[in-house]
């Protein structure tokens, strides 16, 4: 399924797979497109097996050779499996943590010139005069060098595997509708992947100044209205990895 | 056309690209591990180092380029499905629009009730386009209004951005006018919108009703630019839109109008009798629910038969319009004031005494009085009435005993000297009451079982001397086994609304046993005035003819002089009516002092039938007592009407009517009436 989660008259913020890798025999993901004024950007586009769906879809918004930049939260093959492809069907620049770029000529990048790091502290890419986005660092939520992408004219914020939910997917659903039940699927996830809470609470730090009106995570539900701030506050009290060794 | 699932075609298309893409990209990168080794490790002595990496160089060069062309293929194909999908898109919303097109049957029922009408076809247009509001601008002369149809329950802030867009596309037509609005919800499910702009689409149509103009319009509050594309929906849907409602307002108010008619009087519009009578039976259920009195006043104009003699019918007509304008000015709001007749007019005071209600006559009556109308050549006409005024429920308790008492008041008024306000006394009202009440009983009794049954009067060709024709003749039998005439009972019937009965009753009895004797004969079949102008009379009378298989060449219908002046145009198009399908028509009580010779000329009549006070006078030695009808007969036969001498009760008086040249003759000298055919 794909949806425009926000739609002015420049800019898009499109969910452009959501929990489609059931074929895949794979963890069900979510991928991103932001076009603003005809330059597009992808999140975490995922592994081959997603590439056939996507790309049908992104179609539909934007042409393949204006998708500028690709943006990865993080090393895992559920982002960067297809990222070759990617690469040579849109010549789309990427943005990785510096802390990952050596890993990634294992997945058969072509052309290691176009692939950025992206600082510990986290950076603005600008996309166009006048916009950018801001990438915020996550780290150890789960890997080191973990980053989340906040569009500024949305508000919506890209967390990657922070708040990620494993569910049986839903058709019509899309936001979480009661967060006090949905803890149950991402509580066990979050305790074991999370380095620690100590991470938890730094990264709320970074975030808790943004104006959030969507939390998109890589995996499940996404976050609106009040459930955006009773999962900061879930996270940031919440004991995991080391915590519980 | 099988359904293409568009999204599984481009998906196809991505996979086998994609999947050859891959596996070039992995030959690139086993080329580049080869290279590096090549660099590294080669000591052969036998191969020149370079040649192979040329040859990898050539590999590598090929890969990429067949990367590039699977990329561009696999790229412009998608484009092309895209593409395909967007015409496909079109077509499918044609195919939609064509469907509810198809749909659209102008009903009457759509017509009269357009706006529910509308609000379904829009439902309908909602799955085309999801607009947000239609609206429709009538200018209909005097009245100007907007419908607006939303497509949600929106908030107030909504609503009023919509109506202010509205308002400013329309603002050359409304000019700072106020102009009403009737907000319409298509669906009662809320919606908030987050949009950045209001779009409205709109159409003027124009029919070729000059009354009927207007403008459709389509709202959109936008999130984001409206395409190119979209604004063509938005047209599509408006043109549907536009034809819909355009056509099936303008037929409603085709229909309106008619259904005016049916109530008013096209030459007045004022009420029509059958509206009068509707809203009297009303009033009165109401007065004995809440207990309370009203006032009905009649008007008859004393002079107006001289007009028209005078001066033609058209100057009548502007009399009777001058008449109609003083009244409806004299009485208050909620008065209501209806033409019953030729020159009778009836005015009713809801919730008025009777003290009030002569006040209001006497007003009426002066100011009448101190009218003046001036014709085209120059003459100052004035024209008075006689007015009778009753009250409920001290005049009568119900619609038929008001009309009759108020009927001889203002017959009282005629015969005090016209020109005044007359109010029936109490021993006066007993007598009528009394009277009446009794005859009312026999006359309801009698419509009801159907008593009243045709007599036959013989009409001769006075030059052969033979029956030619019968004369249909009302006759009652009372409850005793007595035969009455019906004479009596007929005005009352006229007076109360009841006489179609009789004619009815007559009708189908004297059809029935003309076939039934198989009588070849004519028949002269009298008509009350009320049936003049009443289309279901007609229709029964018309399948009555084919019933009976009567040949209408064999019907005569006789019309009073009297009816004939006071309602010459629905006479005349009766008539016309008439003669179409083949039936005659007859001028009865013809030199009653009410002779206009002018409908002799212009409306085609078959017979005309003198008086019979002008026939009983006849004597040979008088020359005066035959002028009358020798110039009567004269002017028919230059006309070429049949002259018919009714009340001939002597041999004398035959003789004369055949020396002056009369054709037909009836009277109790030549054959009484007969409960059946000689």
């Amino acid at each position: 399924m794909d949806r425009i989660l926000f739609e002015n008259k420049n800019h898009r913020f499109v969910l452009i797979g959501f929990a489609e890798s059931k074929e895949e025999q794979g963890i069900p993901s979510n991928q991103y497109l932001i076009i603003h004024k005809s330059n597009g950007v992808l999140l975490d586009p995922g592994g081959f097996g997603l590439f056939p769906i996507l790309l049908s879809r992104v179609i539909k918004h934007i042409s393949l050779k204006k998708i500028n930049k690709i943006i990865l939260s993080h090393q895992d093959p559920d982002i960067c499996g297809g990222l070759n492809i990617w690469m040579e069907m849109t010549g789309a620049d990427v943005h990785i943590s510096r802390l990952w770029l050596r890993f990634l000529p294992h997945y058969d990048i072509k052309d290691m010139s176009r692939v950025y790091g992206i600082p510990d502290e986290g950076q603005d890419i600008e996309i166009t005069s006048g916009y950018s986005l801001k990438i915020i660092p996550a780290h150890f939520l789960h890997s080191p060098g973990q980053v989340n992408v906040y569009d500024p004219v949305s508000k919506i914020l890209f967390t990657g595997d922070i708040g990620a939910g494993l569910l049986p997917c839903s058709e019509n659903k899309l936001f979480v509708e009661d967060f006090d039940s949905y803890v149950q699927c991402i509580e066990l996830f979050h305790k074991r992947y999370m380095a620690s809470n100590e991470a938890l609470k730094k990264w709320v730090k970074h975030i808790e100044k943004l104006d959030i009106n969507i939390i998109a995570p890589q995996h499940g539900f996404l976050y609106r209205g009040e459930s955006v701030e009773k999962l900061i506050e879930y996270l940031f009290n919440l004991k995991c990895g080391v915590d519980l060794m | 056309m099988k359904r293409v699932n568009f999204e599984n075609l481009r998906q196809n298309i991505a996979l086998k690209g994609g999947f050859v893409i891959e596996n070039l990209l992995k030959d690139l990168s086993l080329i580049k591990g080869m290279r590096i080794s090549i660099e590294r490790n080669f000591k052969s002595e036998y191969f020149e180092k370079s040649s192979f990496l040329i040859f990898l160089n050539r590999i590598e060069m090929i890969l990429q380029q067949n990367i590039q062309l699977v990329k561009e293929g696999s790229i412009d194909a998608l484009n092309l499905i895209s593409l395909l999908e967007r015409e496909v898109v079109d077509k499918k919303l044609l195919e939609k629009e064509t469907r509810i097109l198809r749909r659209v049957v102008l009903s009457r029922e759509n017509i009269l009730n357009w706006k529910i009408y509308a609000t379904g076809i829009l439902k309908d247009l909602k799955s085309v386009y999801n607009f947000d509001a239609f609206f429709f601008f009538f200018d209909e002369g005097k009245k100007k209004k907007i419908y607006i149809f939303y497509s949600h329950k929106f908030r107030e802030k909504e609503r009023q951005i919509i109506k202010q867009n509205i308002k400013h596309k329309l603002k050359e037509i409304l000019k700072n006018n106020s102009t009403e609005i009737e907000e319409i919800y298509i669906s009662k499910t809320g919606l908030k919108k987050d949009y950045k702009q209001c779009v409205v689409e709109s159409y003027q149509f124009l029919p070729d009703s000059p009354e009927i103009g207007g403008i459709t319009g389509i709202v959109v509050l936008a999130e984001r630019k409206v395409h190119r594309k979209e604004l063509e929906i938005l047209n599509s849907i408006l043109s549907i839109m536009t034809l819909i409602v355009g056509s099936s307002k303008a037929l409603s108010k085709a229909i309106s109008e008619l259904e005016y008619y049916a109530g008013h009087d096209p030459l007045t519009d004022l009420y029509n009798r059958r509206t009068f009578e509707d809203f009297l039976r009303y009033e009165v259920s109401r007065a004995k629910r809440k207990n309370h009195r009203f006032s009905l006043i009649m008007i008859d104009l004393d002079n107006f038969k001289y007009i028209n003699d005078t001066y033609g019918h058209q100057i009548g007509d502007t009399v009777l319009k001058s008449v109609a304008d003083i009244l409806e000015k004299s009485v208050r709001e909620g008065d209501l004031v209806a033409r019953i007749g030729g020159d009778e007019f009836v005015v009713l005071l809801s919730e008025t005494n009777l003290e009030f209600a002569v006040k209001v006559a006497e007003r009426l009556r002066k100011n009448l009085e101190s009218n003046r109308i001036c014709t085209l050549n120059g003459d100052i006409i004035s024209v008075h009435a006689s007015f009778g005024v009753v009250e409920y429920p001290t005049h009568g308790r119900d619609k038929e005993e008001l009309m009759m008492i108020v009927d001889n008041a203002l017959y009282r008024a005629k015969d005090l000297g016209k020109n005044i306000v007359y109010v029936p006394s109490p021993e006066e009202i007993e007598k009528i009451i009394h009277k009446q009440r009794k005859d009312f009983h026999i006359l309801q009794k009698a419509i009801e079982e159907e008593l009243f049954f045709p007599y036959f009067q013989p009409i001769f060709e006075l030059s052969e001397n033979r029956i030619t024709a019968y004369e249909c003749l009302a006759r009652i039998r009372d409850e005793n086994g007595n035969t009455i005439s019906a004479y009596r009972f007929i005005s009352l019937a006229e007076k109360v609304g009841k006489a179609k009965d009789i004619d009815s009753i007559i009708i189908k009895k004297s059809l029935k046993m003309k076939e039934e004797r198989g009588i070849k004969e004519k028949l002269f079949i009298n008509l009350s005035s009320k049936v003049i102008s009443d289309s279901s009379f007609w229709d029964y009378v018309f399948s009555l003819m084919k019933q009976h298989s009567i040949n209408p060449a064999e019907i005569v219908f006789e019309i009073t002089e009297r009816e004939a002046v006071k309602g010459i145009t629905d006479v005349q198009r009766l008539i016309i009516m008439l003669k179409e399908k083949g039936f005659g028509f007859a001028i009865d009580d013809f030199g009653s002092g009410y002779s206009s010779f002018y409908y002799l000329k212009h409306f085609p009549i078959d017979f005309v039938k003198i008086d019979g006070e002008f026939i009983k006078e006849l004597k040979p030695e008088d020359p005066k007592s035959t002028a009358f009808v020798e110039s009567i007969s004269l002017l028919c036969k230059r006309l070429g009407i049949k002259t018919i001498a009714e009340f001939v009760e002597n041999r004398e008086t035959v003789e004369i009517l055949k020396f002056i040249g009369i054709d037909y003759g009836q009277g109790f000298y030549l054959g009484k009436p007969q409960p059946d055919f000689l």
